[in-house]
């Protein structure tokens, strides 16, 4: 008994494979809105998705994603400044208590503190950076990149 | 043929099944103990338990006011566990952290341009004795950056067609850079100028000359340097409809307030007297703080959080002063030392408050559940803690030993 596939069937195993590896990353993936003041001082308000993918510590605005392939790509200030966030400039104070990752998305990435206000009913908060070109990133994650020194993939 | 040799009687296989069964002995006899000391399951922000109505809360970097946030969301779920005139069902009506903040620092070090690094334990105190404060009006009053105010404290001083013709461009400019309907539906409000600023005004000929723009930036100016203007400018009840949908952002404000030479005792006043139109809420709550040392150890504290948890309802949550670096650096961080009667904490221990509001048996391990003041987002924290939406599942045993204090209401 020969175990060698049909043509056919090995094109439905390469398809059923490549939907796997595709369907994979989009389970590892979620998405959450998260209603935003549209400037500091204003009460007008917009619903933003972001992007959640827990592996790689990263809740970011989805205009970001570039491409939803295998691997997800992203591309716009947000992620770029991830490259960058450092604790090296923060000081005890910033320690006191507070958000690190505020602090950082201020000084040295020069993005806007905002607070997101989670579309539940329990509405839950959170913190963000918003930059120049209007993408969003949580700021939790601004500081787990700066502690790790990680690189975004 | 052969006989197999057997190793079954031989000593060194006795020798390893006495050391298997030892092993799984010891961790058999450990999961129950940990089991037994642990015990049941809880989740105070579930089944309707006193932190079942408290959302989970965000604040900002350099403030620094983690010991507020704790403060105010062990008094609400105090209120929302207890029956009048002890507590009441107004979920919506959340105790302002911001409000905590500057009340205890006032209490404390009226004379310092600082919030950050309060107490908990003090904070309750204060609390207790002065009440809480809505959070909305203070998130309201601190709108006074809002160009609709600003247009509308301009009105007595601008004639009526600039008037007029400055809100026609307002609206015109909100209706295409925001969709908003509601804040389109909210009544124009005319908050009053304190007198002084009207006197001072009055004696300015050029005002009269001066665009929109020009007198909105001169208010401003003014207001900014007056507590009593910033009051005035923004009504408790008128703004409370804009605060409901609105979460502002307090650092600008607050740090702004202080590189004016402001102190605590003055942005308190600014802040609570707003308060005091509303009713307070009684507290008849007992604030309990043990610190870590050679009473209280660190086996005591964490038999007193399980005692409690297993205890009759409303159970509250526990605020514990600890080294957060436990929740970024995972299991292996320990960030208290006791030597004799002095609990040292390490260079990078990094103190900070959050509450404990359950507990869960999970491999074996006890595990309490973290509330954060960090928002609802579980990227900061190490892969090797569970998170639900920013609360987050921590080894008891590691979390306790990096817990130099604990607070609880009674």
């Amino acid at each position: 008994m020969s175990h060698t596939l049909n043509k056919p069937a090995q094109i439905a195993v390469i398809a059923a494979f490549l939907s796997f590896g595709v369907s994979g990353v989009a389970d590892s993936k979620q998405s959450v809105q998260f209603a935003i003041p549209n400037k500091p001082d204003s009460p007008a308000k917009k619903n933003i998705e972001f992007v959640l993918l827990p592996e790689r510590h990263l809740m970011i605005s989805s205009e970001c994603v570039k491409s939803r392939a295998a691997k997800i790509i992203f591309e716009c200030a947000a992620y770029r400044a991830l490259r960058i966030a450092s604790t090296v400039q923060l000081n005890k104070e910033h320690y006191s208590g507070g958000h690190p990752g505020a602090a950082i998305c201020r000084t040295p990435l020069g993005g806007e503190f905002v607070i997101g206000i989670e579309n539940t009913p329990e509405r839950d908060e959170n913190g963000f950076c918003r930059f120049k070109d209007g993408s969003i990133v949580d700021v939790g994650t601004i500081f787990r990149y700066a502690l790790d020194h990680l690189t975004p993939e | 043929m052969a006989k197999r040799p057997s190793h079954r009687g031989s000593p060194t296989f006795l020798l390893a099944t006495l050391i298997a069964s030892c092993v799984v002995s010891i961790s058999v006899f450990r999961s129950i103990a940990h089991a037994q000391t642990c015990g049941p399951a809880i989740r105070l922000d579930k089944d309707g338990r006193s932190m079942s109505h408290v959302p989970v809360k965000t604040q900002e970097g350099d403030l620094g006011i983690c010991y507020a946030f704790v403060a105010a969301q062990m008094v609400d779920a105090y209120r929302f566990s207890h029956a009048p005139p002890e507590g009441d069902r107004d979920f919506s009506r959340l105790t302002s952290p911001l409000a905590v903040a500057t009340q205890t620092q006032t209490h404390d070090y009226n004379r310092d341009p600082i919030l950050n690094g309060g107490e908990t334990h003090r904070a309750l105190e204060v609390l207790k004795s002065s009440g809480s404060c809505d959070s909305r009006l203070v998130e309201g009053r601190f709108n006074w950056y809002s160009k609709r105010l600003v247009l509308a404290s301009m009105k007595p001083f601008l004639n009526r067609a600039a008037y007029e013709r400055a809100v026609r461009d307002y609206e015109a400019e909100q209706k295409r850079n925001e969709k908003s309907r509601e804040l389109s539906k909210t009544p124009p409000t005319v908050p009053p100028l304190d007198k002084t600023t009207r006197e001072y005004l009055k004696t300015r000929p050029d005002v009269k000359k001066m665009s929109p723009d020009e007198l909105s930036k001169l208010i401003t100016r003014l207001q900014k340097k007056d507590p009593v203007y910033l009051e005035n400018m923004s009504s408790c009840d008128g703004n409370t409809n804009v605060a409901n949908t609105f979460v502002q952002s307090f650092y600008d404000v607050v740090n702004g307030f202080f590189e004016r030479g402001e102190r605590v005792i003055e942005l308190n006043a600014a802040i609570t007297r707003s308060c005091s139109e509303k009713p307070r809420h009684p507290f008849g709550y007992k604030a309990h703080t043990l610190e870590r040392g050679a009473i209280y150890t660190r086996k005591f504290l964490q038999k007193i959080i399980n005692e409690r948890l297993s205890g009759p309802e409303p159970i509250q949550p526990f605020k514990i002063g600890f080294c957060q670096n436990i929740l970024f650096r995972g299991n292996s961080y320990r960030g208290v030392t006791n030597i004799g009667l002095t609990t040292l904490l390490a260079k990078n221990c990094q103190p900070h408050a959050a509450l404990i509001i359950g507990r869960r048996v999970k491999d074996g391990r006890c595990q309490f559940l973290v509330r954060n003041s960090w928002g609802t987002s579980c990227c900061p924290y190490s892969r090797e803690w569970e998170c639900e939406k920013g609360n987050i599942w921590v080894n008891a045993d590691s979390l306790m030993e990096n817990v130099y204090n604990v607070s609880y209401l009674e």
